[in-house]
């Protein structure tokens, strides 16, 4: 099994060329599908197989709540440019989680918080997580597609 | 890093002069992914890609992993055409505001030009600029 290397204080950047190098991909079959617009259709979410790798790999990813904070500094008043990258890069990387853990960190960081935060609170849920084989099998009125209406929170639960 | 590690100013050549490592470094690719966004979405293969997410026919974000500085770096797309060779185009989406892109993500489109409308089809991208 491939060690991965003491990796803390190591730029993300060259920690990605690391595992780019050297761990398989992973094609995952799951897909979150959210709705983050009541005007839009509903937006499905397709993890990259290298990130994957590197999350199922462990020591490899920063925790995501440093991305949150770089998305703070981003949207506040006057920002031009990031200078607190050194979060991604000396925070303890995070140990490896499974895939499932995996989908719940990439929608934190992927999908915008109004989705995740509340998703069961409405009057339908806002996010649903699947595997791919459950989407509709054609690309067919694409721009239509929506979460069913008829799916509950305890749907989801089950 | 438990990894070899050279590090240098510059390279130099024996008889066609001198680079700064300068240039070799802010002329990477930072990023890059190859997304077949026919059918189920997926991603053929990427560096410093998290997710892609299928925003609707035609069009979709690419989301970043090791964060660029800011929100101004280049972004490259391109596409696959049609049968006939011709007739199909791509781009970064901006919508109105021209503000799409933050530092973690860009969101491209691909239409038919000819009918002016989105069309699903292959993008494969890349980004260079100065990473957070």
């Amino acid at each position: 099994m491939t060690v991965t290397p003491e990796f803390q204080g190591t730029h993300l950047w060259d920690r990605l060329c690391w595992a780019k190098e050297n761990l398989e991909g992973h094609q995952s079959d799951y897909r979150v599908v959210y709705e983050d617009s009541l005007d839009e259709c509903a937006k499905i979410l397709v993890p990259d197989p290298n990130w994957m790798a590197c999350a199922l790999q462990g020591g490899i990813l920063p925790p995501v709540e440093v991305y949150h904070e770089l998305a703070k500094d981003e949207a506040s008043e006057g920002f031009t440019k990031h200078t607190r990258g050194y979060l991604l890069h000396e925070t303890k990387p995070i140990d490896a989680m499974t895939e499932e853990q995996a989908i719940e960190y990439l929608i934190m960081k992927d999908c915008p918080q109004s989705v995740w935060r509340d998703y069961d609170s409405g009057n339908k849920p806002k996010m649903v997580i699947c595997r791919k084989e459950q989407l509709p099998a054609t690309r067919e009125w694409r721009n239509a597609w929506k979460i069913s209406e008829e799916l509950t929170v305890t749907d989801l639960a089950a | 890093m438990a990894l070899g590690k050279i590090k240098a100013d510059t390279l130099e050549h024996s008889t066609a002069g001198s680079l700064d490592t300068q240039y070799v470094v802010n002329g990477s690719a930072k990023q890059w992914s190859y997304v077949n966004d026919t059918g189920t979405s997926a991603i053929i293969d990427s560096f410093n890609t998290t997710s892609w997410s299928d925003n609707g026919t035609g069009n979709g974000t690419v989301n970043i992993a090791s964060s660029m500085g800011n929100a101004t770096y280049n972004i490259s797309v391109s596409t696959n055409a049609d049968n006939g060779g011709i007739n199909r185009t791509c781009g970064v989406f901006t919508g109105t505001s021209g503000t799409t892109s933050t530092a973690g993500l860009y969101r491209i489109s691909r239409w038919i030009i000819t009918a002016n409308s989105l069309e699903d089809g292959y993008f494969y991208s890349n980004t260079f600029g100065d990473l957070a």
